[in-house]
């Protein structure tokens, strides 16, 4: 179900998950839209400054749904893709949720690709430098609904605020809340299934 | 358990998270040492963007202007147009203005074919009934011939006008395309 808020915030209600995502109106997200407009005027020192803002988002999403040996060279791919593809940007304020959109849709050429490639079993022990507690945590909230699992990832690696969150992705600070605390309810439980 | 810890790291800390984020911590993005290696990408001299709503008012401000100038153009004088009296079909399809260019000059040079009594004869007429007749047949002539000449110039004022209205409709197509063809390839944010 779809519902316009008093705000012009888009809601996005789906029933099956419980996820919630809001979109916010791009005027609400022009604090970058300088620096995206100095790239577009042939500044990259800008576009420095934006990788290094955005760098710990799309470091999340992509941690949130592919192996974390990927996710460094993926960064990059989504940053070199936003840069070439900046010219179509239609609002600068927007430029947070657009470039998300992008490393989601990375994320999903990214499984594609290897799915048509090869097919590595499911139980593959990852890179041995990561602690088994990070690796054990991080597959459970694998387990979890995709806007759970990016939220989750967002705050509790990457270290962002629930705010913070909300300002880069472009969702509404009520979704985030929304998806932090039921996400956090659900790892919980699954985290006490584990232990039983 | 502080909801706000979750939220905002605000107030009480929640030990779970807190033991999650030491956890999770390692895995956090580390600032590559090397800077993005951008590629070399040629942008447009400027940017020149119309969306959906934009270019329909662009398109009707332009149709208004065309009009206008059209109507600017039109002979005021309530004559039959020629070309439709005597049957001949309206001209459809590209115009050339060059040929036009010849048919304007072609009007300037072309002799004044209707009969009319010249002044010095007219004055030799000692009759003052038939001088004022020659007089009144003069002056209807020249009018005649003035009217001819307008209805002319707005025959071509009108293929000028019809030349560039296709032209703006090509542009404005050409438009709609690139903007269809930005949106398409834009995601959704």
């Amino acid at each position: 179900m779809n519902d316009v808020g008093t705000a012009g915030t888009l809601l996005i209600l789906s029933a099956g998950s419980g996820t919630a995502t809001a979109v916010g109106p791009a005027t609400k997200m022009s604090a970058d839209a300088p620096l995206v407009e100095a790239v577009l005027g042939g500044d990259r020192d800008a576009f420095a400054q934006l990788y290094d803002l955005y760098g710990p988002m799309i470091h999340g999403i992509l941690l949130a749904r592919v192996p974390f040996d990927d996710v460094d060279d993926l960064v990059q791919d989504v940053f070199l893709a936003a840069f070439r593809r900046l010219h179509t940007l239609r609002e600068a304020g927007a430029f947070g949720g657009w470039l998300a959109m992008i490393a989601r849709n990375r994320a999903v050429d990214f499984h594609r690709r290897k799915h048509e490639t090869e097919e590595l079993p499911e139980d593959i022990p990852q890179r041995s430098s990561v602690d088994p507690e990070a690796s054990e945590a991080l597959a459970l909230i694998r387990t979890l609904p995709n806007a759970y699992r990016e939220t989750l990832v967002l705050r509790l690696v990457e270290g962002m605020t629930g705010p913070e969150i909300a300002e880069r992705t472009g969702l509404t600070a009520a979704s985030v809340r929304v998806n932090l605390h039921r996400g956090m309810k659900l790892l919980r439980e699954k985290m006490g299934l584990e232990a039983s | 358990m502080s909801e706000d810890y979750l939220w905002d790291k605000s107030g009480e800390p929640d030990p779970e998270v807190e033991q999650l984020e030491r956890a999770l911590g390692q895995l956090r993005y580390k600032v590559p040492k090397k800077p993005l290696p951008l590629p070399l990408v040629s942008r447009p001299l400027f940017r020149f963007r119309l969306n959906g709503m934009s270019a329909i008012a662009a398109g009707i401000v332009i149709l208004l202007l065309a009009g206008g100038l059209w109507l600017s153009l039109r002979p005021s004088a309530t004559v039959v147009n020629p070309g439709v009296s005597s049957g001949r079909p309206p001209q459809t399809g590209p115009i050339d203005l060059t040929a036009a260019e010849n048919r304007k000059q072609a009007l300037d040079q072309t002799p004044v074919k209707a009969v009319s009594v010249p002044s010095r004869v007219a004055s030799r007429i000692q009759n003052p009934k038939r001088q004022e007749l020659a007089r009144e047949s003069i002056s209807v002539n020249a009018r005649a011939i003035r009217e001819q000449q307008m209805v002319r110039r707005g025959e071509l004022a009108k293929e000028q006008l019809i030349k560039a209205l296709l032209i703006t409709s090509e542009k404005l197509n050409a438009m709609q395309k690139k903007i269809q063809g930005d949106q398409e390839r834009q995601p959704i944010s």
